[in-house]
């Protein structure tokens, strides 16, 4: 799993990734809610979830293409962003694998 | 890239890590010659200016501080490069953009002996300082937020007609003041060093 | 007490103008506001444009909350200044602290849309010498008018502190002033009455419902707990057009009476603001993970591109925009029977000598540039790199309005013609 600055980047707050199309959702938002991830919810075709904590990060999940997307919340200063979306980073991997969504 | 006016390619061509050598010529912050490795993206004359730039702005904090010296190096270490800038004599500033991995007694040894050769082959001529407004507008162009409407901002702010700012060089004094002092204005600087 | 609110929403549905009680508004970025304010600041400098801002915003809003606590029936100081405060964060315009008596008094902000945005897109390369938020003192100032049924345009705001300038939070000071003659309020009457019969254009039926669909996705669209809005890679704010269009025609017909040479620069600035706005934000809703789940990935085909551009303008209530024609790689006419900026223009302007859509104008240019100039299927980043680059590129686009409802036209007609 690698995670890409997605558009909208250049303060480094989007990033995103490839996941399994139409991967399993209920394996796959357990994991997340196992690892501190609350569910938002589900509408126009994507899913939100939020990670609990002092930032409020947020996944943006399209099943049907497989699109990951994680918006850094904005408060994280600039010069953290990016060891703050790899932090963010090995914690989805374990998600993505833990929910049977690594692409294949 | 195909070698350049003062043979940059065989002169760094043994020189391990290195990504790009940019000569600079001040005051005006032009690129005078450059090499750099085929797969560097960037544009060597955008990176000669803010070389110019930094040696400029490392000169007038050394003032600041009574530490003037002969003999200034600038070092910078980020994002996966050691950037090694150093003034020549003639109103030269060499650049060397190294991959930051390379050992900085390497970088040392290297940055000697190009200095060295690069020191018998650049010219002795002077040159010619632009007029202000040129330079004005120049750095604003570096500088500015948003590049592309910075003109039309400093016409609208100043009341100089587009064509008039197209043309700098043919500003008079009085133009060029108020160019530089509303660039300063929009840059947020308390002074402009151009 | 924010259900009730949004409640009062309102749309021409034909025309797709949107009302807040009886206040246009619209959302608009961030890359746009700050263009914006930028931009009049630049042609009245500083004190005189930070001025007309306030005034601006305090007109637009005293309308909002005057017909809000009308609809809403709120009566007390207490509850009309908590509503103002409220509805500022849902609106994605911050945090505020509303402090005032009919005497004047102080008010803080945090989180305000125009400081904190202005200071993550420049702050690291300019110093701001002088306050963002003139949208929160106008604001706050109308909030106190219509709190304690003051004269209207009478409380005086000045923004003593800000953000943009590094300051930990904005604050404001308030004292009541020698009341201005009000404008007409431009409201759902007097949009009605400016809109033209409506129509519809090419790929009607796909632009019509993805514009329903992204605006079923906009009305739930509210501010975070700091009262901002971040999505689609920018940071959104439900705004009032009223404000918009006060700060852009007052500066404009200010620069023609000082210095008419100057018109052009000052309408070529406004049409940029409309561009940087289409390019980034409507780039980033065709990028961004909702459209992918709405509509599907982008595949980079021009009339792809233009058509959604088009229904993304329809749903943040630019107006009726439709396709009249599209020649990809040559030529692009978009014609509306409704523009935000006409229907203030014949409002309070009366009728124009010119076309007066200067928004609508940058946003066509926009919507060529993003069609044939941005590499959709490379997973492009508009960032702003990108976009100076293409400028340094040089456009290969020209826009002119030929047709204006402010002047009398049966439509806003914009077309973009390849050089």
């Amino acid at each position: 799993m690698r995670l890409e600055r997605d558009h909208g980047c250049r303060t480094g707050l989007t990033w995103r990734c490839d996941v399994r199309a139409d991967p399993p959702m209920d394996r796959l938002i357990d994991a997340f809610e196992a690892h501190g991830f609350t569910l938002q919810g589900e509408s126009f075709g994507v899913v939100n979830l939020d990670a609990d904590g002092d930032r409020r990060h947020r996944v943006i999940l399209v099943p049907k293409t497989g699109r990951l997307q994680l918006r850094l919340d904005y408060t994280t200063p600039h010069e953290e962003r990016d060891a703050e979306a790899a932090r963010v980073g090995t914690l989805l991997a374990r998600i993505l694998e833990e929910g049977d969504a690594l692409p294949p | 890239m195909s070698d350049t006016r003062l043979a940059l390619g065989s002169l760094v061509k043994d020189v391990g890590g290195i990504r790009a050598l940019i000569i600079t010529v001040m005051p005006d912050c032009l690129m005078f010659d450059a090499w750099k490795h085929e797969q560097e993206p960037f544009e060597p004359e955008e990176v000669a200016s803010y070389f110019g730039d930094l040696i400029r702005a490392n000169r007038e904090g050394l003032r600041a501080l009574s530490s003037q010296g002969e003999d200034m190096q600038v070092t910078i270490e980020a994002g996966g490069r050691l950037v090694v800038l150093r003034e020549l004599p003639g109103d030269f500033v060499a650049g060397f953009v190294m991959q930051k991995d390379t050992p900085l007694g390497m970088v040392r040894i290297h940055v000697k002996r190009i200095l060295e050769r690069l020191a018998t082959v650049l010219p002795s001529f002077k040159p010619e300082e632009r007029p202000k407004g040129v330079r004005v507008l120049d750095y604003l162009r570096r500088y500015a937020p948003d590049p592309h409407a910075a003109l039309l901002r400093v016409s609208l702010r100043t009341g100089l007609p587009m064509d008039v700012l197209n043309a700098p060089e043919a500003l008079t004094e009085a133009q060029a003041n108020v160019v530089a002092s509303t660039v300063r204005d929009i840059l947020g600087l308390e002074e402009l060093h151009v | 007490m924010l259900d009730r609110v949004l409640a009062t929403r309102s749309l021409l549905p034909e025309h797709d103008l949107s009302f807040l009680a009886d206040a246009p508004v619209i959302f608009h970025c961030h890359h746009f506001n700050l263009f914006l304010d930028q931009t009049i600041d630049d042609a009245l400098g500083v004190e005189a444009g930070t001025a007309l801002r306030t005034r601006a915003a305090r007109d637009a809003s005293y309308h909002l909350l005057s017909s809000l606590n009308r609809k809403l029936g709120l009566v007390t100081p207490a509850e009309r200044l908590e509503l103002a405060a409220a509805l500022f964060a849902a609106m994605g315009h911050g945090r505020l602290e509303i402090l005032t008596q009919a005497t004047g008094g102080e008010g803080r902000g945090t989180w305000l849309h125009y400081g904190f945005a202005w200071h993550e897109k420049y702050g690291q390369a300019v110093r701001r010498r002088f306050p963002a938020d003139a949208m929160a003192a106008g604001f706050m100032a109308a909030a106190t008018e219509v709190a304690y049924g003051l004269p209207r345009e009478s409380m005086q705001c000045t923004e003593t502190a800000c953000i943009a300038m590094r300051a930990p939070r904005c604050e404001f000071t308030f004292k009541p002033g020698k009341a201005e003659v009000p404008e007409i309020d431009v409201g759902t009457a007097q949009a009605r009455a400016v809109v033209r019969p409506s129509f519809t254009g090419l790929y009607e039926d796909k632009i019509a419902a993805i514009a329903k669909g992204l605006r079923d996705f906009a009305g739930g669209v509210a501010g975070d707990e700091r009262g901002l809005v971040q999505a689609f890679g920018v940071f959104v704010t439900l705004h009032l057009s009223t404000y918009y269009n006060r700060i852009s025609y007052d500066a404009w017909n200010l620069v023609r009476e000082r210095s008419p040479a100057s018109l052009p620069v000052i309408e070529a600035l406004l049409r940029e603001s409309g561009h940087v706005c289409v390019f980034n934000t409507f780039g980033g809703i065709l990028l961004s993970p909702e459209w992918e789940g709405m509509v599907g990935k982008i595949q980079g085909d021009p009339v792809e591109i233009v058509s959604g551009c088009t229904a993304i303008g329809r749903a943040l209530g630019f107006g009726h925009w439709t396709l009249a024609e599209l020649k990809p790689g040559e030529r692009l006419v978009l014609r509306t029977p409704s523009t935000y900026e006409s229907s203030y223009w014949v409002t309070r302007e009366g009728p124009a000598q010119q076309g007066m859509c200067f928004f609508v104008q940058g946003a066509a240019l926009a919507f060529m540039q993003l069609a044939e100039r941005v590499p959709w299927t490379q997973r492009p980043k508009l960032t702003q790199e990108f976009y100076v680059e293409l400028f340094r590129r040089g456009v290969p686009w020209s826009v002119k309005e030929t047709k204006c409802i402010a002047k009398g036209d049966m439509a806003c007609e914009v077309v973009v013609q390849k050089t």
